[in-house]
């Protein structure tokens, strides 16, 4: 007996699947559409929604957090206040030294003031490790300037600009390679970034380097982004792994201060 | 209107919304599912995503879009060769 075959089970696009499908579609491509032609614009629409998903996530992490050990949070909470005041005491001693060194030998790195502008989006919502600004080339903003986080911590460089938004390459961007210096000798070293503001560096056995030395990058002046977290020593391998922690989360940023001028 | 018409349609709307809402690898796991249910929604997923966040100078391949495609590939295929097969016997 010949098998009788449903007809429209084996539709593979049925009317009613092409008329959602085929929507979802049709919108998608309004967006790239819009993305190439007016991409301030895309930024526009999307700020909105942005806010409304990183305020759900801040609400959401606020929630489970409240089910942690309140007693460890408290523990935390005293050893950071008791670290915050000696860095605050350390951090005015600092100040007052470079303004003394400042009016002593003038700031070369005073080329002009920053530019402020607002996170709208970050990874983890940000695939490409990428942050999205609220400022573009109307607020001063040129492809290629640095961009710093708090403290002066940077963060990476302007990929590209719009009139009103404009895009940030994080360092920390998957498979990006950035030259710098890591500890007290300032040894030359190239940061590969493995996304999500974590890096990877190898470095020869013989190196100079200890748990809390600093990773720098070049700047106004040498700006310190990481810290030597981990050495790995493989006896086998003429290399010694280094883990570094970064000194700013890109998950928690909130805003940025860019330079109104291209890295040389 | 039952759920089990409803839900594929509610699923397509958060997956388009997703990547404006949600941290990624979710905004990934609803393209997925929505791409079992609608082939072309997990395309269209991944060009929203990409239209938002794709940065030319860090990644020369839109890795979103192209895994929207190949959902949508494996969930026409499997709806080719193995549901059509099951409701066949």
């Amino acid at each position: 007996m010949k098998t009788q075959y449903s007809r429209r089970r084996n539709n593979l696009i049925t009317p009613r699947s092409l008329s959602w499908g085929s929507a979802a579609l049709g919108i998608a491509v309004l967006l790239v559409l819009v993305r190439l032609i007016f991409p301030g614009a895309l930024v526009a629409i999307a700020g909105p929604l942005w806010s409304l998903g990183a305020a759900a996530t801040a609400a959401t992490t606020g929630i489970s957090n409240s089910f942690g050990n309140v007693n460890q949070v408290i523990s935390e909470r005293d050893q950071l206040a008791t670290e915050n005041a000696a860095l605050t005491i350390e951090n005015t001693a600092l100040a007052q030294k470079a303004a003394d060194l400042n009016t002593l030998l003038g700031n070369r790195a005073s080329a002009g003031a920053d530019i402020l502008a607002a996170v709208t989006a970050r990874p983890p919502f940000a695939p490409y490790d990428t942050l999205v600004l609220d400022a573009g080339s109307a607020a001063g903003i040129v492809p290629g300037a640095l961009v710093t986080g708090n403290g002066g911590v940077p963060l990476g460089t302007i990929l590209s600009v719009t009139s009103n938004s404009s895009r940030v390459a994080l360092y920390s961007s998957s498979g990006i390679e950035t030259a710098g210096w890591i500890g007290t000798t300032h040894i030359p070293v190239t940061l590969t970034g493995e996304g999500a503001g974590s890096f990877s560096l190898s470095l020869p056995n013989t190196s100079a380097v200890a748990v809390g030395d600093f990773v720098y990058v070049p700047g106004p002046e040498a700006m310190p982004v990481a810290v030597v977290a981990k050495l790995t020593v493989d006896p086998s391998s003429a290399f010694t792994q280094v883990e570094l922690k970064p000194l700013s989360n890109p998950f928690s940023i909130l805003w940025v201060e860019v330079a109104p001028h291209a890295l040389q | 209107m039952t759920f089990a018409r409803i839900f594929p349609k509610v699923i397509v709307v958060c997956a388009l919304l997703a990547p404006f809402l949600f941290p990624w690898p979710f905004a990934v796991a609803l393209m997925i599912l929505a791409g079992a249910y609608e082939p072309l929604a997990a395309v269209a997923c991944g060009l929203v995503a990409d239209a938002l966040y794709y940065a030319h100078g860090l990644s020369s391949v839109p890795y979103l879009t192209l895994l929207g495609v190949a959902v949508a590939v494996i969930s026409v295929f499997v709806r080719k060769f193995v549901e059509t097969r099951i409701i066949g016997r």
